[in-house]
């Protein structure tokens, strides 16, 4: 079963308008959802949760409507807004005592073990706790209640380095049972590329390209070259270039490159880049 | 729902200390103050007492937990719900004591249950219109908006009647029986609840 099945989904408010968003996500599998500030990930989020309405289009979350079985699809989904949003005068555990009365699948025990791994204080005030020990009671939250689907939107900002990794390697450890999914939006394109199976790029509302991340990285990468020998490439093998006078770069095509052209790897983070600046599709 | 009460209850026992100050001060107040003033003071901490809703709402604003309750398992309807309990119980709390502290210390010649009944239904009456306010336009402007229609009603009220006549309509409303003062409050509230849980829906998803 898909953890997410969004079709032909479309929102538009002021100046922003998302279009026709097309994502399927299996699973045991974590997407990243990549994109700009603006480029509509929030909103996908908020879509997902029903926090916003939609103008055309379906969202099924773990085989339900999301709108029509909205809150016994949040019993299955844990969510990390950027800002939490929990009232800065409550403390770990009066969050406890709250989500215990929320979830029917709270899970007291699982989420003392993830304060402890992640050592919050549990009897600090929730405003008095810096950013990344915010973000941490938030995603202890989150994975405290046997949620099926995690929905997460820009949660690892504002973590350490350190605290980021060990973030990852629970969200691993999330994923090895198939029951489990993913969708994570960030900035820091690394850490998804570390994580993710599935990679989208949202760009001005519009998805540019929503592929596994092997699969990407197996068909582009890059060619450093003679301009002159970059024009003589086909233009569809040629997704963006950069010339300067020590000669061109440009990320490619492999399917569309001759053999004998030596070609690196690319990163997702160079991919995106060259992507959203061209507005390619 | 206990989820959500619960978590008001712990931002009003957290954040509304000062409101706590203020309802001992008024109480001290009427106290040591002539016996005529007494119930002014004994009945400014109940209408206080109907702002509790408002402040939550405002808290919840500014914290994030508005966007961040939409990802939890509750209706819309459950969400504002809570603020409607917490605020009557509240009220209902503050009204109780200040009825107890009037009870021992009463000198005035209006009865006693006809002025709280009518504090009570001015405690509920004030949330009623601003919360739905709030819920369609944000805090800071529902009150703003708020204040406006209040500046708009009484202008208009002072125009039709004479002071006299506003005078006799206190005197009037003397006669009528308390519980009707409590029913009315509790009934309005009730309205204001579901209109708040309609445009609540509606703001909340543009």
């Amino acid at each position: 079963m898909n953890a997410i099945e969004i079709k032909e989904l479309s929102k538009s408010y002021g100046n922003f308008k998302l279009e026709e968003l097309n994502i399927e996500l299996p699973g045991g599998c974590i997407l990243g959802l990549i994109g700009e500030n603006g480029a509509g990930k929030s909103t996908t989020i908020k879509l997902i949760l029903g926090l916003l309405k939609r103008d055309s289009g379906s969202i099924k979350i773990l085989g339900r409507d999301n709108l029509k079985e909205n809150r016994l699809m949040k019993e299955d989904v844990g969510t990390v807004f950027d800002e939490v949003g929990i009232p800065d005068c409550l403390d770990a555990r009066k969050i406890e005592k709250v989500m215990r009365r929320t979830f029917k699948r709270w899970n007291t025990d699982e989420y003392n073990a993830l304060l402890k791994r992640f050592s919050v204080p549990t009897n600090r005030p929730f405003g008095k706790l810096s950013r990344g020990m915010k973000m941490k009671v938030g995603i202890a939250a989150a994975l405290s209640h046997n949620a099926k689907l995690l929905l997460l939107d820009e949660a690892t900002s504002g973590l350490d380095p350190v605290a980021r990794d060990e973030f990852l390697d629970i969200l691993n450890d999330f994923t090895r049972s198939e029951e489990h999914s993913v969708l994570i939006s960030s900035h820091i394109v690394s850490d998804l590329e570390k994580i993710c199976d599935y990679i989208a790029f949202l760009h001005n509302g519009k998805l540019l390209l929503f592929e596994e991340k092997d699969v990407l990285l197996s068909e582009y990468g890059i060619i450093h070259c003679p301009e002159q020998t970059l024009s003589e490439l086909s233009k569809s093998a040629v997704i963006c270039k950069k010339v300067s006078s020590y000669g061109a770069e440009a990320i490619v095509r492999r399917s569309e490159i001759p053999h004998s052209a030596e070609i690196s790897p690319v990163t997702i983070e160079e991919l995106f880049v060259c992507m959203a600046k061209e507005g390619a599709q | 729902m206990k989820g959500l009460l619960l978590k008001d209850y712990y931002v009003v026992t957290r954040t509304c200390k000062v409101q706590l100050l203020v309802n001992v001060v008024f109480i001290i107040v009427a106290i040591i103050t002539n016996e005529n003033d007494r119930f002014m003071f004994l009945a400014v901490p109940v209408l206080i007492a109907g702002d509790i809703p408002i402040t939550l709402i405002a808290i919840d604003e500014k914290s994030r937990w508005t966007e961040y309750s939409g990802a939890l398992p509750y209706s819309t309807a459950q969400k504002v719900l809570s603020k409607y309990i917490t605020g009557l119980i509240y009220v209902l709390l503050v009204c109780g004591i200040m009825f107890l502290t009037a009870l021992c210390f009463n000198g005035s010649e209006i009865p006693l249950t006809i002025m709280f009944s009518l504090a009570l239904a001015g405690a509920l009456l004030i949330p009623s219109l601003m919360i739905p306010l709030c819920y369609k336009f944000g805090v800071n402007n529902g009150m703003l908006i708020f204040l406006i229609l209040l500046f708009i009603i009484m202008f208009i009220f002072q125009s039709i009647f004479s002071t006299e006549e506003i005078s006799a309509l206190l005197l009037k409303c003397a006669e009528i029986p308390a519980p009707i003062f409590v029913l009315a409050g509790i009934a309005v509230y009730g309205a204001s609840f579901g209109i708040s849980t309609a445009l609540g829906a509606v703001r909340g998803k543009k």
